[in-house]
């Protein structure tokens, strides 16, 4: 005799599987929308973005001043690598990335004053990317008619 | 499957659909208030505008005025006012009009006088206004000099107080 | 019910899920997007710093007496007061220009004129320029005399 309802043990095996499916298609949702705004709130892209721009304005200021001037950027830029080229500012997230010149770097332009030398280089917390030390500032500083840019012992 | 189970697999899809329509609603609110904020960029213009104040009332003390055929600027007319107050007090008020009538885009503006913590004089054309001083020696000790500029204007019938 | 029954009920209760799994997906994608800022707009700011830089640098407009080393700012050198000055000090570039005029003396001075132009003929577009403008009472400095003006600034950024 035919028993009904889910008692049957093919239904429940079915019923079994159909749940099991629901239940991965939940999981990798789940686990595709936490790498997504993982992803998102990791993403260096607008702080590259800001510092670039901040200390290319920060640069356009202090050709104004006349006089000499002592700068410390008071934004922590331990994850990054600043650029002073000889005419805009670029930032990379890892030395090796600033070695291949890789497009991921953001850049803006400096409005250069001929009347005052920028000294190109690279500001980083330290050279070799493994030895990272927190706390990093940038500090520029104007003496006389030459501005440098260096880290902020 | 029973009927009971179908009814409450029903439910359950229903109750989902109402869990989400109520977060979608509370995240477009933090949005629309996420929206109204913004002080950061006018923290950046309003630091332009003072800048732009103290140059004028710089530039006010420094400009060059006729009085009794020499030629003074108006710091020096000041400090004779503060020698001489009945004497100087109606040039200083033309040349101080004249002034400010050239400068089509302040809108209202005042001019205070303090010696030694006394006001001598007060010139009010405006209203709601942001206050920019500049100090210097007088024969009495020292003498302020306060410039407003103001979002409204008062106009010719403001009153000059003394 | 039978099996094949229960199967195809299944599968058909199944589709109306997938439609809501997916408005879920993509409203949380859209939600999360929608908080992300990408764009970075200074370019008020840049402006405001150009203007200054061109009439308070020892390099700009301004009376600089050489000297003792200092820089008059409100006071406007008129022989300093020209484009090429202006250029000299400051390398032009392809994003900002700008405009000044004494309105007293008739003299209008260009920071990067032919981009000036161009700039100024985008204002009105879509994703186009932008034009800060400016006024502020100065003296100029001629000689040894000393007369007022309004100082007139116009920046176009792009």
């Amino acid at each position: 005799m035919q028993k009904r309802g889910i008692y049957r043990k093919a239904q429940i095996e079915h019923e079994f599987y159909y749940i099991l499916a629901q239940l991965l298609l939940i999981v990798l949702v789940g686990f595709a929308l936490f790498s997504f705004v993982g992803a998102i709130s990791q993403g260096t892209l607008y702080n590259k973005n800001y510092i670039s721009r901040d200390v290319a304005l920060i640069i356009d200021t202090i050709y104004a001043s006349p006089g000499d001037i002592h700068y410390v950027y008071p934004v922590d830029i331990s994850e990054f690598i600043i650029n002073f080229k000889k005419d805009n500012v670029e930032v990379y997230e890892e030395l090796k990335l600033y070695e291949k010149m890789h497009p991921s770097r953001i850049s803006y332009p400096i409005l250069v004053d001929r009347n005052i030398a920028l000294e190109n280089k690279i500001v980083s917390p330290d050279l070799d990317i493994n030895l990272k030390y927190e706390g990093f500032q940038l500090k520029i500083d104007k003496v006389g008619d030459k501005l440098i840019p260096d880290k902020n012992e | 499957m029973n009927k009971k189970a179908f009814i409450a697999e029903a439910l359950v899809d229903f109750y989902s659909y109402i869990a989400f329509i109520l977060i979608i609603i509370v995240f477009f609110l933090l949005f629309s208030i996420q929206k109204c904020s913004g002080p950061s960029e006018r923290e950046i213009i309003s630091s332009f505008e003072e800048n732009n104040a103290e140059i004028i009332l710089l530039n006010y003390l420094r400009t060059p005025i006729l009085v009794e055929g020499k030629e003074l600027n108006f710091a020096e007319l000041i400090t004779l006012i503060s020698i001489d107050k009945e004497k100087y007090k109606n040039i200083f008020y033309q040349e101080t009009e004249k002034f400010f009538r050239n400068l089509d885009f302040i809108k209202g503006w005042q001019i205070k006088i303090i010696e030694e913590k006394k006001p001598i004089l007060h010139v009010i054309r405006g209203s709601d206004c942001k206050e920019y001083e500049e100090t210097m020696p007088s024969s009495k000790g020292t003498l302020k000099v306060i410039f407003y500029e103001c979002e409204k204007s008062l106009g010719a019938i403001g009153p000059t107080s003394l | 019910m039978n099996k094949k029954a229960i199967i195809s009920f299944n599968v058909m209760n199944f589709i109306p899920k997938i439609i809501f799994l997916v408005v879920v997906v993509l409203s949380i994608v859209f939600i999360v997007k929608s908080f992300v800022v990408t764009d970075i707009d200074i370019r008020s700011a840049e402006a405001y710093v150009l203007i200054n830089r061109i009439i308070y640098s020892p390099y700009g407009i301004a009376y600089y007496d050489k000297s003792i080393d200092r820089v008059y700012p409100g006071i406007i050198d008129l022989a300093n007061f020209n484009t090429q000055r202006l250029e000299k000090a400051i390398v032009p570039v392809e994003h900002i220009a700008a405009k000044l005029s004494l309105v007293n003396q008739g003299k209008r001075i260009f920071y990067n004129e032919g981009t000036y132009n161009n700039l100024y003929s985008m204002l009105n577009v879509e994703g186009g320029s932008k034009e800060i403008t400016n006024e502020l009472y100065v003296l100029v400095k001629d000689g040894d005399k000393l007369k007022s003006d309004i100082l007139h600034m116009s920046v176009v950024v792009k």
